[in-house]
């Protein structure tokens, strides 16, 4: 009934109006709208709302009731339980704009049997008839599980295809591709290479929009400058050349083998055109990394190593009188080419900023000599379009770091921290406050170090008798050293026919409940190296373990995709996989007692390979236990 | 030769007798590759008897043949047997082996021996200089191997004070000429002639060369082995074990037993004991390193010869250095290395082709070479690996099978088949047998080994006959 | 040649030996076994692995709450000058286990005299970082020696470099020069969870000096430390189901060096419990958070990670 650009979300049975006047019929949930018909088309008209205009969402508490209002008027809708009639809640709540949000549903429901489809979050892409078709082709395991899960009714198609997203959007051919994104060229701009006629002084860059985009990407204080400056003090030619005089004279030193003569420093000679921006981005650069150290636990701080660079790229060299100086700038200029490099290599890797893709026109010829083809409408663009992004960009930091809120280093969370580092460095701890201060005594190192160790280790364990039982354990122990003869040990020193058991365990694999379930089978079986051991066993039989295999394991993933139970409609979820689970546990418990040739050492291999399993589900059914239970404690019914 | 070859020889009585004292049965023990060490520990405190699919399934799959060949050794040394146990197919320790391991492992291995003794005896004398023992041992050790090189040199002598006890000592000769290592040759001067057993001893390690020497002292002792030669034999052999495994402990001569005293006199002449007076004029003996390398396995022989200072250098242009002032190492190294200086305390020299293809025309071979110069090293060599050149290593291999190039084999060349399917079907026949040296389908010939010959000839006539041919 | 096929099988062995008043008690009431009945199969394992091979090495510590002290140790393991020469000839007699034994009685003798002076300590579990930490210490002391001494008669000038070429010395004789050593742990206790960066630590710097840790556990349950430390270090670890018969298990699977392993089947880690202690309140959790840079572990969802400082904003991976 749905289009396919429109698939069904949720699908349950509900009556229209309420009490005797009510009909039965099937409510259906779409991205858009809310459908309901009637079983019995001669008993009511169908009724659709567009989830965009309903105004007001109601529900009895207690009872499966809603109401939806809307311009239109309005839709009562009566569930067959209230488990159904919260799901329903909580899609529209999700479909909805978050302005428009119904009110909390009122009443925690519990698990609740239900029955059809499963309602999926929205956004879920659904394959093709075409598209399904070829991934079912491409992965006969894809089928298989689509068999038995989706047409078996226990998971619903959306749930089912939005575990594989991936599958559906990149696969299958003729879905909906995500764009690619746009990238930069890897050049590096010390390839805009200037070209010289020859004939004058004059040197030519030659400018494209690209070219101008990467220059800004990479040297933001470029981009600073030329926002400030350029429509206003200065025209665009008028910058470009000054930027290139300076990249020019930077290059030409680089190229004297890097021995600036004048012992000035690489970056000093930047133009004061672009200096200030510079500073201010280094300025906030600093102020980021004061940040992030503020965030760190100061009793491990492995940020501490920004104040190092210091000292040893720039102050530490020049003042050590032993070194060469030349040497020390040397390797700054070095540094500042690798700055570069990095750089570059950080902006090609995220790629062109979206939305600037379009503007790779014709190259436009913006150049530093004389000539004059001026064509400035694109950088203005490219200026603006790069700016507005990195302000949104910035507003998205701003946001996200403010939720984490904390500007400053609160007491309590200081103190927190200072436990945590005392309980870290577990042989350094002292409890007691007093000794924390205990002088060391030079006289008597000893004495000193070991009351510490014993007060750090006091109520780390769990009470192990009191001093009374330890000083009873250590004369045992040194009864029972006194008792033996280190040159008559008994001989032998365990019995001969337990030590015989022990060689026999040994030799086995270790599973103890194997040995007991199977007896001297299991050893047997155990014998074979573990890529031996399916191969007795019928192909058969092996390939519909497989398949049960991989069910459980989707099953397994869906359910633990629903936790923790924080919604009614996951509850419902939960309750519903957790049943399939259960059926899921008994059938392959089947495949372990099966009597397919009683205590065969097949019948210990099929339990190897399905005990994992079974592990899995029991984890998961236990999980589910408890949750509910948590669920059931927060709200009585 | 090893102290488990040694033990394959012996007959079951002459292996309970050795087995009464614990010190034979620690250094056979101690000779075996790991897994049969450990196979046998884990039997140690069983009842003595574990099913032998349970022992096999011990092995990891890539290492069966590891483990499988360490329980061929321990049932070719009759350590383990196989039985028939209650159904089942099971491995059977020795019994008195398990006895004395288990002795070994709860009370040591000389509860009786020595403990007592101690409590009698006066306190030891100080031990020599660790100096003192090892260049005794080097000295005499080298006297001996001097005379396998040249029978001119005179054999170790017996040390002083010894006499009484060993009359004229061990005839050194006859030991090396009955254990193969050299020949008397008969001329118009009876010299002796180093054999090509001889010059592979000399490049043996020091285990190798002290156990094919014991054995032939054993031998001469008690009669060849295999033979019953009873309790003397295993007194003997548990003596020189003893010796060994109580490295750095003297003994007191006056309390030994007759036999054991003579033993050690001539133990002492080979440089396993060094015998000094204490301060009251008992002599004491003190065990060297050579005893320690007897009754240590292969591995302690190793470490021993590792530490005596190497002082080979091999450079990968062939030259040889040898900072060495020993006859012996000297001419051993002249075995394969042209001698081109001597220096007061450096040897130089070059390997070249002559000086290779004599050694190994003499029955040494190139493996023997290398591992001797590897073993040899001087410690700055042997720090930095490849210790002997790849180069010098691979030269000596590629010299070697220049010699074995070509071999000669006698065959027999079949021709003139009566038909061309006579002609095939031998040929098929022949590669069947694994006989077939070569083909030639043009001319109708065909080879194989002499050995093959008769069966190639049956096979022949029955075709014929077949065939049609008569 | 036959014998260099298996030249180097000996090994340094050092056995960690939790003498924890807890792990006391229990042992004590162990059916069957009872301590002095373990010390006696205990010596039994010591004679047996210094037989396999005369250049193995032992080291015997035992670890109680206090920390761990060193018991015995061979007296090559000495080093050089430390103890007289007729000492060593004394303590090479054998069986060794009379020597070991002398040692045991010794530290227990001072472990009392300590534990006598200190102030009323409550300790239960033994200081299992602690004891690891003090044999991965030897351990490394050894080798650092053991590579001093292959350098050092050459040429005495180069074996006073400096620490950092000693350093990949010892790191290059870790793979072939050096003796392998492996470290045997004897724990009769329960986990401490607090003690988890710690012992993990120890774990992966032993795992890193290619060290093998052992673990025979005689405690309660299992040790999830022990488990992780066996299994990332390509040790064993085994929870004998017979503990009256430890010197069998002790024989047959702990008496095996590194390179014997290669042969024969070892009972394999069936289950080894993964579990790590979060970073911040030390529990041990099946589900936590972990930072994307430094993969510190927390069991709570924090807005910055408190080792590294990366900045989650919200978004952390479970």
């Amino acid at each position: 009934m749905a289009e396919s650009s429109d698939p069904v979300l949720f699908t349950r049975r509900a009556q229209r109006g309420t009490g005797a006047a009510a009909v039965d019929g099937v409510c259906m949930v779409s991205r858009s709208r809310v459908r309901w018909q009637p079983n019995d088309p001669s008993k009511g008209q169908p009724a659709t709302l567009d989830v965009a205009a309903i105004t007001r969402t109601q529900q009895a508490p207690g009872k499966p009731f809603i109401k939806l209002d809307a311009a239109s008027g309005a839709l009562v809708l009566g569930f067959e339980s209230v488990a159904d009639r919260d799901e329903a809640v909580d899609l529209l709540k999700q479909l909805k704009p978050p302005a428009a949000a119904p009110q909390q549903a009122s009443g925690a429901a519990s698990a609740a049997p239900g029955s059809g489809g499963i309602g999926a979050p929205p956004g879920v892409l659904l394959p093709t008839a075409k598209q399904r078709a070829a991934l079912f082709q491409a992965d006969p395991d894809l089928k298989q599980l689509h068999q038995s899960l989706v047409e078996a009714g226990i998971l619903g198609e959306a749930e089912f295809w939005g575990a594989r997203q991936e599958l559906v959007r990149g696969g299958g051919g003729g879905g909906a591709r995500l764009r690619q994104r746009a990238g930069l060229p890897s050049a590096m701009l010390a390839d805009v290479k200037p070209s010289a006629d020859g004939q004058t002084e004059k040197v030519h860059f030659q400018l494209t929009p690209q070219i101008i985009q990467q220059i800004f990407t990479e040297r933001p204080e470029v981009h600073r400058a030329y926002l400030a400056h350029v429509p206003h003090t200065l025209d665009e030619k008028a910058f470009w050349t000054r930027y290139f005089k300076q990249q020019y004279k930077k290059m030409a030193r680089r190229r004297r083998q890097g021995l600036p003569v004048d012992g000035r420093h690489d970056d000093d000679d930047d133009d004061e055109l672009f200096l200030p921006f510079k500073k201010q981005l280094q300025e906030q650069e600093r102020e980021r990394a004061q940040a992030a150290m503020s965030r760190v636990d100061p009793t491990v701080n492995m940020a501490a190593d920004a104040g190092e660079h210091f000292s040893a790229a720039a102050y530490g060299s020049l003042h050590d009188g032993t070194r060469d100086p030349q040497a020390a700038l040397r390797a700054s200029h070095v540094d500042s080419i690798a700055r570069d490099i990095n750089r570059h290599a950080a902006v090609v890797l995220r790629g062109a900023p979206e939305g600037l893709a379009g503007l790779e026109a014709a190259p436009s010829g913006a150049d530093a000599g004389a000539d004059n083809t001026p064509q400035h409408a694109n950088t203005g663009k490219i200026a603006a379009a790069l700016a507005a992004q990195q302000k949104a960009a910035a507003k998205a930091a701003a946001a996200g770091g403010g939720s984490s809120g904390d500007e400053a280093l609160s007491a309590d969370r200081m103190e927190e921290w200072q436990q945590r580092a005392a309980s870290a460095l577990d042989d350094l701890r002292l409890d007691d406050p007093e000794s924390r201060y205990l002088p060391l005594n030079i006289q008597d190192p000893r004495a000193y170090f070991d009351a510490a160790a014993a007060a750090g280790m006091a109520g780390s364990g769990e009470a192990g008798g009191g001093a009374g039982g330890r000083t009873a354990a250590a004369a045992d122990l040194r009864r029972a050293l006194a008792a033996v003869r280190p040159a008559a040990l008994p001989s032998p020193p365990c019995d001969p026919q337990l030590a015989g058991a022990v060689l026999l365990e040994l030799s086995q694999d270790q599973d103890a409940s194997l040995v007991e379930e199977f007896g001297p089978v299991a050893a047997s079986a155990l014998q074979y190296p573990p890529q031996d051991r399916a191969r007795g066993l019928p192909p058969v039989l092996l390939e519909h373990l497989r398949g049960e295999a991989l069910k459980t394991n989707e099953l397994l993933r869906h359910f633990w995709g629903c936790v923790p139970l924080t919604s009614a409609a996951r509850a419902a979820r939960a309750a519903k996989l957790g049943r399939a689970l259960q059926e899921q546990r008994k059938l392959l418990q089947g495949h372990l007692q099966h009597p397919m040739g009683e205590g065969s050492s097949h019948q210990v291999h099929v339990a190897m390979m399905l005990r994992p399993l079974v592990a899995a589900v029991d984890a998961a059914l236990a999980r589910h236990g408890t949750e509910q239970q948590q669920r059931r404690k927060q709200a009585p019914p | 030769m090893s102290l488990t070859t040694f033990f394959t020889e012996l007959s079951g009585p002459q292996m309970e007798a050795l087995f009464a004292q614990p010190y034979a049965a620690v250094a056979l023990f101690r000779s075996l590759p790991p897994p049969a060490r450990h196979v046998l520990l884990r039997f140690a405190w069983t009842s003595g008897e574990v099913s032998t699919a349970l022992v096999s399934s011990w092995a990891r799959p890539e290492a069966e043949g590891k483990l499988s060949g360490a329980l061929r050794q321990l049932t070719a040394l009759r350590l383990l047997s196989q039985a028939a146990h209650s159904g089942g197919a099971v491995y059977v320790l020795h019994p008195s082996f398990q006895a004395q391991l288990r002795h070994v492992l709860c009370s040591g291995l000389s509860a009786e021996l020595v403990a007592p003794a101690a409590a009698v005896l006066p306190s030891a004398p100080p031990a020599p200089p660790a100096d003192d023992l090892s260049e005794y041992a080097r000295q005499q050790w080298e006297a001996l191997l001097l005379h396998v090189v040249d029978g001119s040199s005179p054999p170790p002598a017996l040390p002083p004070g010894l006499q009484a006890e060993a009359g004229r000592g061990v005839d050194v000769p006859a030991l090396l000429a009955g254990a193969g290592l050299v020949v008397k040759c008969e001329g118009a001067f009876t010299h002796t002639a180093i054999t090509e057993s001889g010059f592979r001893f000399l490049l043996a390690d020091v285990y190798t060369q002290l156990w094919g020497v014991v054995r032939q002292y054993l031998a001469a002792l008690g009669g060849a082995p295999g033979s019953s030669a009873g309790p003397d034999l295993a007194v003997a052999l548990n003596f020189l074990l003893r010796l060994g495994l109580q490295a750095g402990r003297p003994m007191p001569l006056a309390q030994l037993g007759g036999a054991e005293r003579t033993i050690a006199a001539h133990m002492a002449q080979l440089g396993l004991l060094l015998p000094a007076s204490a301060p009251g004029g008992a002599l004491w003996l003190h065990p060297t390193h050579l005893a320690a390398v007897l009754a240590g396995g292969g591995r302690s022989g190793e470490a021993a010869a590792g530490g005596e200072e190497g002082y080979v250098i091999v450079e990968s242009n062939y030259r040889v250095y040898a900072y060495t002032t020993s006859p012996v190492q000297i001419s051993i190294l002249r075995l394969f290395v042209r001698v081109d200086a001597l220096l007061p305390n450096l040897v130089v020299g070059t390997i070249t082709r002559e000086s290779a293809t004599a050694a190994l025309g003499a029955g040494i071979a190139a493996d023997q070479v290398v591992s001797f110069l590897r073993q040899h090293a001087h410690p700055r060599a042997a720090a930095k690996p490849p210790i002997v050149p790849a180069v010098v290593a691979d030269q000596l291999r590629l010299w070697q099978q220049e010699l074995t190039r070509l071999g000669a084999q006698a065959a027999t060349l079949y021709s003139r088949f009566e038909s061309p399917e006579l002609y095939e079907r031998a040929v098929a026949h022949a590669r069947q047998l694994g006989a077939l040296l070569t083909s030639n389908p043009d001319r109708q010939l065909l080879v194989v080994p002499a050995g093959f010959h008769d069966a190639m000839r049956a096979y022949l006539r029955d075709r014929k006959q077949q065939l049609g041919l008569g | 040649m036959s014998t260099s096929e298996w030249e180097d099988d000996s090994s340094l062995l050092a056995l960690l030996l939790d003498v924890s008043p807890a792990a006391l008690a229990r042992l004590a009431s162990t059916p069957g076994l009872g301590l002095q009945s373990l010390l006696e199969q205990l010596l039994t394992f010591v004679n047996a692995f210094l037989l396999l091979n005369d250049a193995n090495r032992l080291a015997v510590f035992t670890a109680d709450a206090a920390g761990a002290r060193l018991a015995y140790c061979s007296p090559a393991c000495l080093p050089p000058g430390a103890a007289g020469a007729g000492d060593a000839a004394e303590a090479t007699a054998w069986p060794p286990s009379v020597a070991v034994l002398a040692g045991l009685q010794q530290a227990a003798t001072a472990a009392a005299g300590a534990g006598a002076g200190a102030p009323a300590a409550t300790g239960g579990s033994c200081q299992l970082s602690a004891a690891l930490s003090r044999a991965l210490c030897f351990i490394q002391s050894q080798r650092r020696r053991a590579a001093a001494a292959a350098a050092g008669p050459g040429g005495g000038a180069a074996g006073g470099g400096d620490g950092a070429t000693a350093g990949g010395a010892v790191d290059e004789m870790g793979g072939q020069g050096s003796q392998a050593a492996r470290v045997l742990c004897l724990s009769g206790g329960t986990d401490v969870p607090s003690q988890y960066i710690a012992v993990m630590n120890a774990i992966f710097s032993a795992q890193r000096s290619g060290i093998l840790i052992d673990a025979c556990q005689l405690g309660p349950g299992h040790s999830a430390f022990l488990q992780q430390a066996a299994f990332l270090t390509g040790g064993v670890y085994l929870k004998p189901a017979k503990p009256q018969a430890l010197a069998q298990y002790l024989n047959s699977v702990f008496a095996l060096d590194a390179r014997t392993r290669g042969m024969l089947r070892l009972p394999g880690a069936a289950h080894v419990d993964f579990r790590p202690s979060c970073f911040c309140h030390k529990r041990q959790i099946d589900l936590g958070f972990v930072c994307s840079a430094c993969l510190s572990i927390f069991c709570e969802q924090l807005p910055a990670c408190t080792t590294c400082g990366t900045d989650f904003q919200g978004k952390v991976k479970q």
